[in-house]
């Protein structure tokens, strides 16, 4: 990032820092090595007492500091030749973070490279089977999927679906798995108050807990739940993972089963968001995240 | 003429120790700060960084009031496990509408440069009000105070103005319009709006030049 | 002069000791609870002002304004007039800083409770505050340069050079860093931006940590050291050469807190070889002062306030040592953004400047009412409560910071990070534990002193001390 507007920063800069550290060498070393009494060369061996006993001693300072101070500053006039830091200069080096990175991508692709291709390669059942691999594959889940659906990926808060049951909401295929983590997922159940009404709400939500039962043929909230919600979640209830429409009649449920949740559903509508991490992960973490959690 | 004659003379005056302080403790300043201030890569927006709108805007001086840059950085480091673990690394050009900046220090808890998009909203408004309802080893404070305050109205566009005056390009219809945007929205609604859009313009940018 | 005084102005230097000590104890007590929230982390109740967020600043203001600068300018006042030999220069200045520094930190401290908060780290107070320091920092500089200026003796001492760069440095860095555009009465928007606000943000972070916490500390060391050993600070030629080469390269270090982060290469370089030449200034002052008291090693067994200044050099020789080394490049990958860099704050915080405080304190105290410490053996047991608070602490926060740096960068056998951002944060919870103990301890301590100091100036009057006679070879003509 050398980047100053013009030369005069750039010679401001290491002009500044050379005469200025010269300066240094030169108090510590005229300092240093001035007489052995030069403080009290004009009083003789008079010495100044400040509140009655402060006085300052005259023992010579130990000549390891000054190899302290002077290696330090050799060290910084070699790193400042080698290294970016006068100004424009980019160091003999032509080091910069830029390129530390690169070159660390270089060893890791010579490292890793070939290994991450044949992941992505591999077959899901071939993954699968290497407990190494799926050690690895859970700590991606954990890394970028449970804070949402769970450390054990059963879900939580009444919102994020459970992964380690049968019934998905997108679908459970790996096709299926691997584009809701590429590119998410957004779920667009609407608000059905108006069309429905406070009663029809309250009908709705009682007819979807008895689907699949006996009694729901004769249930008052059949009429409507076949005018207003077959179209996603199927007159049996079973849902439509091409739509993300849960199925409606079984025990699993995502926002809770109870009939206030259902009704919540209806009154507020769902729009559960599974983002895209298509630019968060590369081929080896989806894949290894598919063969992690298809069943 | 050696340095310890020069040192007796400031040592028995004091306008001169006081001057030779302040003289020998400006060059470091004077060589480090003032040039940054004029080099370029560090006042220029990169692609796609705009200036925070009324709603980011509010969000993020909420976060600035909860001082979760005390244990949140904001600044991906151009190694390997950070790209890996975040994103892409922080660059200079992303910060310029950041006053001040919220780089941090500390990471008691993760990074959060590149946090935008990586949860849904929801998730954020579940984790701000109590963060061990999702993730229940986490030792983060839990804001429950957020979702129930209305956010201010009344200095946003003081607030915008002043930035203005500062370079941001904000129009004055946005300026106009600010205080309507956040019309009916809690705090936390502000804070998760800047959340999301935290660290995104450079991706978004990347994904253009790719396509 | 008739009207002249005569007396060196001690009651403003007691009451000054007095706050310090009460910032202490309320500052440590306010850092045990955050080190608390960390391990409970349900303990602020759901309390926007009891938030880790908002307490933490808290923490450090507390420290560094209340305790450390109350402490600065009660031993800065107390020194310069016996090393000026002259009584305060404008005594009803010092008396009106005196208060209006505590009405300064104690407002302050409410207003980061509230949330009035500009985020950059020791400068957090809000804009008005920031006038009021300024105003009363020119007052801090008007009584200290002043009495500098009427003295009696010649030669500025050695102490007055430190102090002096405190109060010059700080003022510099404290304006510079705190512009800004006010929006409101509790809000305002930084002048420089992004990157830029960060060079200048650290340059004002790493020298509020350079001339305050290490160059005034310093200058407590130059006087109180040598006169509690009596004997005469051990190489004059050392202090000069290190007082200079510690101005110079001090303010340039600050950009070791931005290592490969989103500035420029040339700034971290130079932030960084600075940071090494450092080292040598910050250990010759150490040298110095334990060879000072190196003829008066037997005074250590029974001087609970000389063991605690001699404890407080080895400190800031570790700290002066581990700083450096955490400004290397290479090194600073690991270290930066783990609690290392705590472990490192608290050796210097808590083993340096801590222990200087008390040291000097249980000197000074005595002293100022005239009288013996209450309990010898009470300050003997504070001596080992800081003792061992300390090292607890920083071993934990040590151990934390390495393990927590390294584990994050830690790559498995396909190229995989090795441990997510949860798993290592859970593992901190036995550090996070004994950092908690640490504190506890440490703070039990301060409060003993605290008790101790009590009893001992309880219904006294300060002494009057007369500033002595001027060796005529140094005089000052008046």
């Amino acid at each position: 990032m050398a980047d100053l507007p013009n030369d005069f920063w750039s010679a401001w800069i290491a002009i500044i820092t050379v005469i200025s550290f010269v300066a240094l060498a030169w108090i510590v070393f005229s300092i240093y090595f001035s007489g052995k009494d030069s403080k009290t060369a004009t009083e003789e061996s008079v010495e100044p007492v400040w509140d009655n006993d402060l006085r300052e001693g005259n023992n010579a300072p130990p000549l390891w500091w000054f190899w302290l101070i002077f290696s330090a500053m050799i060290f910084s006039v070699i790193y400042l030749i080698l290294y970016p830091g006068m100004g424009a200069f980019k160091g003999v080096l032509n080091w910069s973070q830029d390129s530390r990175l690169d070159d660390s991508y270089e060893v890791y692709n010579d490292q890793f490279g070939d290994k991450r291709i044949e992941i992505s390669a591999s077959s899901l059942s071939k993954l699968q089977n290497n407990t190494g691999l799926m050690t690895t594959a859970e700590r991606i889940f954990t890394r970028n999927c449970a804070a949402c659906h769970g450390e054990d990926g059963r879900g939580q808060a009444s919102l994020f679906p459970n992964l380690m049951d049968v019934d998905w909401q997108w679908g459970s295929s790996a096709q299926q798995i691997e584009q809701s983590i590429r590119l998410g997922r957004n779920a667009m159940m609407p608000s059905w108050q108006a069309a429905l009404g406070d009663e029809g709400v309250d009908q709705v939500a009682s007819y979807v807990m008895t689907i699949g039962s006996e009694e729901a043929d004769s249930h008052p909230g059949k009429a409507q739940y076949n005018q207003f919600c077959v179209a996603c979640h199927g007159a049996d209830g079973a849902g439509n993972p091409l739509l993300g429409a849960p199925n409606l009649n079984d025990d699993s449920w995502i926002y809770g089963g109870s009939v206030e949740d259902i009704k919540r559903a209806l009154v507020d509508g769902r729009n559960g968001v599974m983002p895209a991490f298509n630019d968060r992960l590369d081929d080896a973490q989806i894949k290894l995240l598919v063969a992690f959690l298809v069943r | 003429m050696n340095g310890m004659s020069l040192h007796k003379k400031l040592e028995e005056n004091s306008a001169l120790l006081i001057f030779g302080i302040l003289f020998v403790s400006s060059i470091g300043g004077l060589v480090q700060v003032l040039p940054s201030l004029y080099q370029e890569s560090l006042r220029t927006a990169s692609v796609n960084t705009r200036p925070y709108d009324a709603v980011e805007l509010t969000g993020r001086d909420i976060y600035i009031r909860e001082g979760c840059s005390v244990c949140h950085s904001q600044q991906i480091r151009p190694i390997i496990a950070e790209v890996e673990r975040y994103g892409p690394y922080s660059r200079a050009g992303e910060f310029v509408y950041d006053r001040p900046f919220m780089w941090g220090s500390k990471r008691t808890g993760p990074d959060l440069h590149r946090i935008g998009g990586k949860y849904s909203d929801d998730w954020h408004y579940i984790h701000l009000i109590d963060p061990r309802s999702v993730v229940p080893a986490s030792i983060m404070p839990g804001y429950p105070w957020l979702a129930k305050r209305d956010v201010k109205t009344t200095d946003i566009q003081r607030k915008m103005r002043a930035l203005k005056t500062l370079g941001h390009p904000y129009e004055e219809a946005d300026i106009e319009n600010s205080p309507s945007a956040l019309e009916g929205l809690k705090e936390i609604d502000a804070l998760i709006r800047y959340l999301q859009m935290m660290g995104t313009s450079f991706v978004e940018a990347e994904e253009e030049v790719q396509s | 002069m008739a009207t002249e005084q005569q007396y060196y102005y001690d009651d403003v230097v007691k009451r000054l000791v007095q706050f310090s000590v009460i910032w202490a104890v309320v500052a440590m007590a306010v850092g045990v609870y955050l080190a608390a929230e960390l391990v409970w982390p349900t303990i602020d109740f759901g309390q926007p002002w009891l938030s880790f967020g908002r307490l933490r600043p808290l923490h450090t203001n507390g420290i560094i304004f209340g305790f450390g600068v109350s402490a600065l300018m009660a031993t800065g006042f107390y020194s310069v007039q016996r090393t000026c030999h002259v009584p305060l220069f404008a005594p009803r200045l010092a008396w009106f800083l005196c208060y209006g520094w505590q009405l300064l930190v104690f407002l302050g401290g409410i207003s980061l409770l509230a949330g009035w908060n500009t985020s950059k780290e020791y400068a957090e107070l809000e804009w008005p505050f920031d006038i009021a320091i300024t105003v009363l920092w020119v007052c801090f500089a008007i009584v200290f340069f002043g009495t500098i200026a009427i003295r009696k003796i010649k030669p500025i001492y050695i102490s007055n050079w430190f102090y002096g760069a405190l109060i010059i440095v700080v003022a510099i860095v404290h304006i510079v860093n705190n512009l800004a555009i006010p929006v409101t009465f509790s809000k305002s928007y930084s002048l420089y931006a992004g990157a830029q606000d960060a060079i200048v943000q650290w340059w004002y972070g790493h020298n509020a940590v350079g001339f305050l916490l290490t160059g005034g500390f310093l200058g407590m060391m130059y006087y109180f050291l040598p006169k509690q050993a009596g004997k005469p600070i051990w190489s004059y030629k050392l202090s000069v050469v290190a007082f200079w080469a510690f101005t110079y390269s001090y303010i340039w270090a600050g950009p070791h807190h931005l290592h490969y982060n989103a500035i420029p290469e040339w700034v971290q370089s130079l932030g960084m070889v600075m940071s090494l030449v450092l080292l040598a200034p910050s250990w010759a002052t150490m040298v110095n002062g334990i060879m000072t008291v190196s003829g008066a090693w037997e005074k250590l067994r029974t001087d609970p306030a000389l063991k605690f200044i001699v404890l407080s050099l080895a400190f800031y020789g570790l700290a002066t040592f581990e700083g450096p080394m955490m400004a290397i490049r290479s090194v600073n990958v690991v270290s930066h953004f783990t609690d290392w860099t705590i472990g490192h704050v608290h050796s210097g915080a808590l083993g340096w400047n801590a222990m200087i405080t008390y040291g000097t304190f249980y000197f000074l105290v005595p002293r100022l009412v005239g009288t013996e410490l209450y309990s010898v053996k009470l300050a003997n047991m504070h001596f080992w409560l800081a003792l061992a608070g300390t090292m607890l602490y920083i071993v934990s926060m040590w151990a934390a910071g390495v393990s927590q740096g390294l584990l994050w960068l830690s790559l498995d056998s396909t190229g995989e990070l090795s441990y997510s951002f949860r798993d290592i944060m859970a593992s901190m919870a036995p550090y996070y534990g004994l950092r908690f103990i640490a504190g506890l301890i440490f703070l039990a301590g301060t409060l003993l002193m605290a008790y101790n100091f009590y009893m001992t100036t309880r219904s006294r009057e300060t002494v009057k001390v007369k500033p002595p006679a001027v060796d005529p070879a140094f005089g000052v003509a008046s």
